[in-house]
């Protein structure tokens, strides 16, 4: 619980009251949050007292500093859409030639990768869940492969690599159904 | 009022969804419905994330630890002195993480992604690092080729032969004490077709 309170902490003191805030929420009512807990066997108590110890931490975190700036979104929305579409398509891609979908005065660029992105989405939309997870948290979340076997419950990094390979495959294939062969829709 | 967020949070996982997925105790069926809905929700994604990285997280020693550790190391070897009457048989349960490391890996810097041609493999030294032993897999995990060096760079054999548009992968790691090794992530690249 200290290491989930270290890890949400901005410094010591934050860390510790933190920690403080978690351990006076456990223990409220008499242990009513633990109590919660469903021993069935399969969940092991330690990873679901990780859930329940970030959560009470992020909250002890917006009573006390607020929110995270919003501003910040759009901007990390439009970093994720442009790296992911880079990223999926970086072998039939000029990738030199995709612009940022950010950058002011390059309309005709703009105007390409929103129909690229558009594509990709409709495409994407029509994958199995597990596998839109896995684009997703290699992607966008830039996860390395050995966490993303983990989280995902693969074997190995190899098991990873193979169907990311399979289904980026799939993904080029669609693309190509509708009519994306290079870098111009 | 406090919020409850060991409760369900409308539109989002329950705590023990999250951890029953990260644990692989979902059936197929609930597994496919928390896959769904980690594609399409960031925060739960998030979650996920940082969740699965904290219970893998090894958390640093600590100097006041060890007169704790020598006081409990002393008082289980008195115990294990005492004779019991009966041997417990019992498994221990799994109470504590994996040992502690703090050794920095080294780094593969390249060959990475799709390139035109891979004659050498690169990556960042290890401190105290004296020897790396570098591995190249197919895209089965079988070895292709591997080799020692104390430099942190090496030239790939002539005898070595890549398929273009095959996926590859290698790791480097360090000893950086007697029968100590620390590895790098594993590096996939992929040598791409000759344009037209």
């Amino acid at each position: 619980m200290l290491h989930t309170a270290r890890a949400l902490g901005r410094d010591h003191d934050a860390t510790m009251d933190a920690y403080a805030y978690l351990l006076e929420h456990l223990h409220g009512d008499d242990f009513r949050r633990l109590r919660g807990y469903v021993a069935d066997g399969r969940t092991k108590f330690t990873t679901w007292l990780v859930v329940v110890a970030r959560r009470l931490c992020l909250d002890h975190l917006r009573q006390r500093y607020g929110r995270p700036q919003e501003s910040e979104s759009p901007d990390r929305a439009a970093h994720a859409a442009r790296r992911r579409l880079v990223d999926l398509l970086a072998e039939e891609l000029d990738v030199s030639g995709v612009a940022d979908p950010t950058a002011e005065g390059n309309p005709e660029a703009q105007l390409r990768a929103k129909e690229l992105s558009r594509a990709l989405a409709g495409v994407l939309a029509g994958f199995e869940p597990r596998d839109r997870l896995l684009l997703k948290l290699r992607f966008e979340d830039g996860l390395p492969a050995s966490d993303i076997g983990q989280v995902m419950g693969f074997a190995t990094q190899f098991h990873v690599y193979r169907r990311l390979n399979a289904v980026l495959g799939q993904v080029r294939a669609a693309m190509r159904g509708r009519g994306v062969q290079d870098s111009e829709p | 009022m406090h919020p409850e967020p060991a409760q369900p949070r409308s539109g989002h996982l329950e705590s023990g969804e999250v951890a029953a997925y990260l644990d692989g105790a979902l059936s197929p069926s609930e597994r496919t419905r928390v896959e769904a809905h980690l594609a399409d929700c960031d925060a739960c994604r998030m979650e996920v994330i940082d969740v699965g990285r904290l219970v893998r997280a090894r958390p640093s020693p600590r100097r006041w630890y060890l007169p704790v550790a020598a006081v409990a190391a002393a008082a289980a070897a008195i115990l294990l002195l005492i004779p019991r009457p009966e041997q417990d048989t019992l498994e221990p349960p799994d109470y504590r993480e994996p040992v502690i490391t703090t050794t920095v890996a080294p780094v593969a810097i390249a060959p990475r992604g799709a390139i035109r041609t891979a004659g050498r493999l690169i990556w960042s030294s290890a401190p105290h690092a004296d020897r790396y032993q570098v591995a190249v897999f197919d895209s089965t995990g079988r070895v292709l080729w591997e080799t020692q060096t104390s430099d942190t760079a090496t030239l790939l054999p002539s005898s070595l032969r890549f398929q273009p548009g095959a996926s590859y992968h290698w790791k480097v790691k360090a000893q950086t004490s007697w029968n100590r090794w620390v590895s790098s992530d594993l590096v996939e690249f992929s040598i791409g077709r000759p344009r037209p």
